[in-house]
């Protein structure tokens, strides 16, 4: 049963990220103009040697169907190509900017499950009552302040008020891993402020619906305790919509990442692609856009996988 | 015909009702005056002004005074002036590209719903391609790539929205076309097209307008992004990603420069989400 819905599940996965390796390929073919000035500066003759490398480098010389071709057989060699700029490997620098951003996202996403399901739970148990329409205010101004805008309020708030914490530090996975977690707090704290709305919302909005059930109201009859029925019969069932939602709360999250990142100076991907861009390494760009495309399309997956096991229905 | 009046009734409140819930409805009451509010103070606050968006009024970052009540920035231009006229090219790129996306979405949309097949799962399978990356990161890549010009910023937003408005569209004109009255009027022999604008249509708008409200929130906060990332509406128009990105560095000494910007941001997206979340009330009475 399951293998069959994998195999189904995975052979969707092929149109897309043929689609995805499609867009991310032509990003560089949408520049205006002729690449090779692009990207080397107006003032390099169409025929010089430079330019003629950097054709090559990109393939420009060829058709484009072979050019794509190229490019994809290396992109499934993990060869993302070379960097225009510093002549590194693209896969070398996404790789060392990868925990950064995995970190963060991973860490903001726990906070927005700590705090949102709770709170959810509890706006849905207290509907139309003034705690509930608080919580809903609440929400609401979490997801209407920009991720950049809280950000740099906070490092604002901070600086002002509490000049002693440290907020730039260094980041070193390897020899100081409390540390490097202590530094990302804050920013993921920030970049969750939306999500923990999202979260909330639907745990709430799921909640209602389950607890008009039928079965609920058999357990009510049957006196099993409040917080019971609550939580076992209820959040139980509401979980669900709420996972299903966590494949678009991990891509909002990551959209938050670049800049938060940027305010926090956090070396991750989004820095890298902001990087990239302020210095027109267009195979960095395209690297990095495909494969944080290809983490959304991985982690929505697993949640399409999660969801698999918690019901028991499919 | 007469079933479409019948539907319609039943998918929309006659006009009369909706005004008399407009005044029930405590959240669109106070998102719609936000809003009023807001447009009215883009509109009226750089007329009033005695000073220019880019007119050096003063000495830099002088604080909030009887002349310049949100202070002064760094070149010393009248931070509320500029706050007020950056709602202007904010919400145009927004709207913009909400429009965008509500036309193209649409017709994507009901074609796919209406049509069905291969033709549907071909169009729904370019918007799963569209919808994989993260909105924020493909804008940004898009708009490096184009170049940060008001028409490129609403072509790539309104894009990045087509997926949204597209499935709203598609989901609600699959459950009408097996309505009698789409199926009677295609058997008496009217036109695909012709059906879709009289039936269809009609009948789908308030789904539509109620994901508006999010999409536009949506392209406010990804444009503000874009303009604080240095990606948006290029200067001297004054844009409120662009205020706050070009303050970071003086902030502590000059906190309005950050946060007259940043509160009208929320104030505006807020004003949208009250909007969006009173529709849903009201149109959606299970999801209260």
């Amino acid at each position: 049963m399951l293998s069959t819905f994998l195999l189904k599940r995975l052979t969707l996965l092929i149109p897309v990220l043929f689609g995805m390796s499609v867009v991310s390929f032509s990003l560089v073919h949408l520049i205006p103009g002729d690449v090779v000035t692009v990207i080397a500066g107006a003032e390099i003759a169409a025929d010089s040697e430079e330019a003629m490398n950097i054709r090559r480098s990109l393939n420009l010389d060829l058709p484009l169907p072979v050019q794509y071709l190229r490019w994809i057989t290396d992109v499934l060699q993990r060869d993302l190509g070379m960097s225009l700029v510093n002549k590194s490997s693209v896969g070398q620098e996404i790789v060392g900017h990868i925990p950064v951003t995995l970190a963060l996202t991973g860490i903001a996403m726990l906070i927005s499950v700590i705090i949102g399901i709770p709170a959810g739970v509890w706006a849905a148990s207290r509907q139309g009552r003034p705690s509930d329409f608080s919580l809903r205010i609440f929400s609401l101004a979490g997801m209407a302040i920009p991720t950049f805008v809280a950000s740099v309020t906070a490092v604002l708030f901070f600086s002002l008020f509490f000049p002693q914490v440290q907020l730039f530090d260094r980041l070193d996975f390897a020899n100081d891993f409390h540390g490097a977690i202590g530094t990302l707090l804050l920013p993921a704290a920030v970049l969750s402020l939306s999500s923990i709305s999202t979260i909330m919302r639907y745990t709430r909005g799921a909640m209602l619906e389950v607890m008009r059930e039928p079965y609920i109201t058999t357990a009510r009859a049957k006196g099993a305790a409040p917080m019971r029925i609550l939580l076992k019969h209820g959040l139980r069932t509401a979980l669900l919509p709420v996972v299903t939602a966590s494949g678009l709360i991990a891509a909002q999250l990551i959209s938050g990442v670049v800049v938060v990142e940027q305010v926090f100076g956090l070396p991750g991907l989004g820095q890298l692609m902001l990087s990239a861009i302020s210095s027109r390494d267009y195979t960095l760009i395209q690297g990095t856009v495909i494969v944080v495309g290809a983490m959304v399309v991985l982690i929505n997956l697993a949640v399409d996988l999660a969801y698999q096991f918690l019901d028991p229905r499919i | 015909m007469a079933e479409t009046h019948q539907a319609s009734a039943r998918h929309e409140p006659s006009q009369k009702r909706g005004l008399s819930l407009l005044r029930q409805n405590l959240l669109i009451q106070s998102g719609a005056l936000l809003l009023v509010l807001i447009f009215v103070g883009s509109i009226v606050v750089p007329i009033l002004s005695p000073y220019a968006a880019t007119d050096m009024v003063g000495m830099s970052l002088s604080p909030p005074s009887a002349e310049t009540p949100f202070g002064t920035d760094l070149l010393g231009r009248d931070v509320m002036t500029r706050t007020f006229e950056a709602t202007r090219s904010s919400m145009l790129v927004a709207l913009g590209a909400t429009f965008l996306s509500i036309a193209v979405g649409t017709i994507w949309g009901t074609v796919a719903g209406f049509r069905g097949g291969r033709t549907d799962a071909w169009l729904m399978r370019l918007l799963d391609v569209l919808q994989a990356f993260p909105p924020l990161l493909l804008a940004i890549a898009l708009v490096a790539v184009l170049g940060s010009s008001t028409g490129n910023l609403i072509l790539t937003m309104g894009g990045l929205f087509v997926p949204q408005f597209a499935r709203v569209a598609r989901a609600s004109t699959m459950s009408l076309r097996q309505r009698q009255f789409v199926r009677a009027a295609e058997v008496l022999g009217v036109p695909a097209w012709r059906n879709v604008l009289t039936h269809i249509l009609p009948n789908i708008s308030t789904p539509l307008i109620i994901e508006t409200t999010s999409t536009i929130t949506a392209s406010l906060l990804t444009e503000s992004a874009l303009s604080f990332l240095g990606m948006g509406i290029q200067p001297p128009t004054p844009t409120w990603g662009a205020m706050i990105a070009e303050s970071t560095s003086v902030m502590t000494n000059a906190p309005w420069l950050v946060l007259a910007p940043g509160a009208a941001i929320m104030l505006v997206v807020l004003g949208f989400l009250l909007l969006g979340d009173g529709l849903r009330d009201k149109f959606d009475p299970k999801a209260k």
